[in-house]
């Protein structure tokens, strides 16, 4: 008897809760608002550039709710926690499909996007992910799109930065275990051999990414040291060049974006440390300066490159789709996607950013001219 | 293989034979695997970190590491392990294991999954001759690690209590007939062994001045390797182990060859010696009585 009315009970909030489920679609499908979806990194150790990413995206779209939206419909953005992972990033583009998505900013990390982007394919859902640089994640569809620098380009610039600046002593870290790492690396070494130069080779992985000093002492003779990883390494290849008194100029990518956070008061790097961005947060240009001051008035804090490339995937979704004059909200996903494309990639169509000006071409490839930025105290 | 590779790996053994005694002592005393002792040293340096954001003074840092994990050993035997003692030693494990994650997450909890940097003042770099090129630091963890190692061997083989630890950990039983309180006994090693294991986490915030939740993880499984290596429950053994493991691990990490494969061959070299002496290098033969 005790068990029966148990039973019954449980059923009935199983019927509850998928009543309650289809109650959800059916306000979902009388939308009024252009909603926008994205997955991320909102929770583990990735979280820092999930969020990032989230809080510029969320500004963008603020101001262009401000100024009236589009059409007279605002938008809405609504990011799903992926934790970096696969798995989750492919359930949370359904559940955001379900709910209406029309365009995306894609994923925040490579994996998950490649994830979110075989789904996104076969919806034909314009996608433009801020900062998965993994060269397959554009290669999903002809859908996917990217604001980032892809990682093969930047070990490209960075062999061609290095010649220009006539520097013969190269040495260069890297971590066997990131794709990201990796990925830069070979396009690096690539670069280098064309150019004939040679460099010293040194790695580590991610069980081993907290002891820096054997590589660097390898490299004491090395005038410039390439480091294709992120800051939290960088900051420690940085303290042991200081141990081990190594003066190189260390030379990073786009993940030394955060670097100043990893040093603390004691620290005293007389290294020279230079990176390439395509975001520069004390850039005096018209357009990046307002979205600092923006930004900071809002979250209390600077924006890194994370932040940066998401308030401009936002903005390129809306600009692209203002100028497809696109008004009807009962558009499908198929459709808008079609009407983006036919802006962007025109020949004629360029967006300038806060992360630079950008041109899109069919590949989903974003080209932008890229700064080079000294790290300063 | 240079000098100052030598040397590096001397006081990256240091390191891990301090922590290794931690393991090995807990097994001998209280013959269980204590695999929350690496994240005791995480906490160290959470605590390292925290006063010296307060109140700038190192050497009160270095004063609340030790307290601190101290306090924590001992209140983690007495809440976690205590209530065990005469359960399977396979409750006692998957407990040890879940008090190591605990203390992961609470760390995640209140300082976040990011690694913040730790401001211990930095040493001066000094020039011995034409070759070699040593921190200050490393001389310091070296000179340190090597009196403390003294210290506690002179400590367990001459005092009164230390040779209560020795008969504790020869028979138990025979040692609380002869008047040893053993649950005391078992306290006071934990104490050592997480002083010890702050005294680590000191030297690796030197030399490595950054610290996240997961900082323990990696010193903690090669600190646990080198007291095998060494022979778990022997004193001298962990003091070996230790240091072998790293100067091997330096010497691997500066040959770029060598370099990615690091971590396996330290743990090849646990393997090789299993299979030659199955108790370790100084682990003594155990007669399975019949």
């Amino acid at each position: 008897m005790k068990l029966s009315t148990k039973r019954w009970i449980c059923s009935l909030m199983l019927v509850s809760m998928l009543l309650l489920c289809f109650a959800g679609c059916g306000k979902a499908n009388s939308k009024d608002t252009w909603n926008i979806g994205a997955t991320g990194p909102l929770t583990g150790s990735a979280s820092s550039y999930g969020i990032s990413v989230k809080n510029g995206a969320e500004l963008a779209i603020e101001e262009i709710n401000k100024a009236g939206g589009l059409a007279g419909h605002d938008f809405k953005f609504d990011m799903k926690d992926d934790q970096a992972q696969p798995g989750p990033a492919g359930q949370g583009y359904d559940v955001l499909y379900e709910a209406g998505m029309i365009a995306s900013i894609g994923s925040v990390t490579s994996d998950s996007c490649l994830a979110f982007g075989a789904k996104a394919a076969k919806d034909n859902l314009f996608f433009i992910t801020p900062s998965a640089s993994a060269q397959a994640v554009i290669e999903t569809g002809t859908n996917a799109f990217r604001v980032c620098f892809g990682d093969p380009d930047q070990g490209t610039l960075a062999a061609q930065q290095i010649k220009a600046d006539g520097y013969t002593k190269v040495g260069c870290i890297y971590d066997t275990s990131d794709p990201y790492s990796a990925g830069i690396y070979e396009a690096f070494k690539a670069e280098m051999d064309k150019q004939g130069i040679a460099f010293n080779t040194q790695s580590f992985d991610k069980d081993n990414n907290k002891d820096f000093s054997s590589q660097v002492e390898q490299l004491k003779e090395c005038d410039i040291i390439f480091c294709p990883f992120y800051y939290t390494e960088a900051a420690l290849v940085a303290q042991s060049c200081v141990s081990k008194s190594v003066n190189a100029v260390l030379f990073g990518c786009d993940g030394f974006d955060g670097i100043a956070g990893m040093f603390s008061d004691t620290d005293v790097i007389s290294n020279k440390i230079l990176y390439i961005t395509p975001f520069d947060v004390n850039s005096t240009e018209a357009k990046s300066a307002a979205f600092v001051s923006a930004y900071k008035a809002k979250y209390g804090s600077e924006p890194d490159q994370f932040a940066a490339d998401g308030y401009d995937a936002i903005y390129l979704i809306y600009t692209a789709m203002k100028q497809a004059d696109i008004k009807d909200l009962s558009l499908t996903a198929s459709q808008v996607c079609e009407l983006i494309k036919g802006v962007i990639l025109q020949s004629s169509f360029s967006y300038a950013g806060v992360t630079g000006t950008m041109t899109w071409d069919a590949s989903g490839a974003c080209t932008k001219t890229p700064i080079i930025v000294e790290y300063k105290k | 293989m240079t000098a100052t590779t030598f040397i590096d790996g001397l006081s990256l053994g240091a390191i891990y034979a301090l922590i290794a005694l931690g393991y090995t002592m807990v097994y001998g005393i209280a013959k269980m695997l204590n695999f929350a002792h690496g994240d005791i040293i995480m906490v160290g340096a959470y605590t390292v970190y925290s006063t010296l954001l307060w109140m700038g003074k190192p050497i009160l840092a270095v004063i609340f590491a030790i307290a601190v994990c101290v306090i924590l050993g001992v209140v983690i035997e007495k809440v976690a392990y205590k209530p065990l003692r005469g359960a399977s030693p396979l409750a006692v494990l998957i407990t040890a294991i879940g008090v190591s994650y605990l203390l992961q997450a609470i760390a995640q909890l209140a300082f976040g999954a990011k690694a913040v940097p730790v401001g211990l003042p930095r040493f001066p770099v000094l020039h011995i001759g034409d070759k070699l090129v040593v921190n200050v630091s490393t001389l310091i963890t070296l000179g340190v690690g090597s009196v403390l190692m003294i210290a506690l061997t002179l400590f367990i083989k001459k005092s009164k209590i230390g040779r209560a630890m020795i008969a504790v950990s020869e028979d138990r039983k025979a040692a609380q007939l002869m008047g040893v309180n053993v649950n005391r006994i078992i306290s006071l090693t934990f104490a050592i062994g997480s002083a010890l294991a702050a005294v680590a986490s000191i030297f690796y915030l030197m030399q490595i001045p950054n610290t996240s939740p997961t900082l323990g993880s990696m010193p903690g499984i090669k600190a646990f390797t080198a007291a095998v290596i060494g022979g778990i429950g022997s004193i001298p053994g962990a003091m070996i182990g230790g240091v072998l493991l790293g100067v091997v691990e330096k010497i691997c990490l500066s040959i770029p060859a060598l370099n990615p494969y690091t971590t396996a061959i330290e743990f090849a070299i646990l393997i090789v010696i299993l299979m030659v002496r199955p108790t370790g290098i100084l682990g003594k033969k155990i007669r399975e009585k019949v």
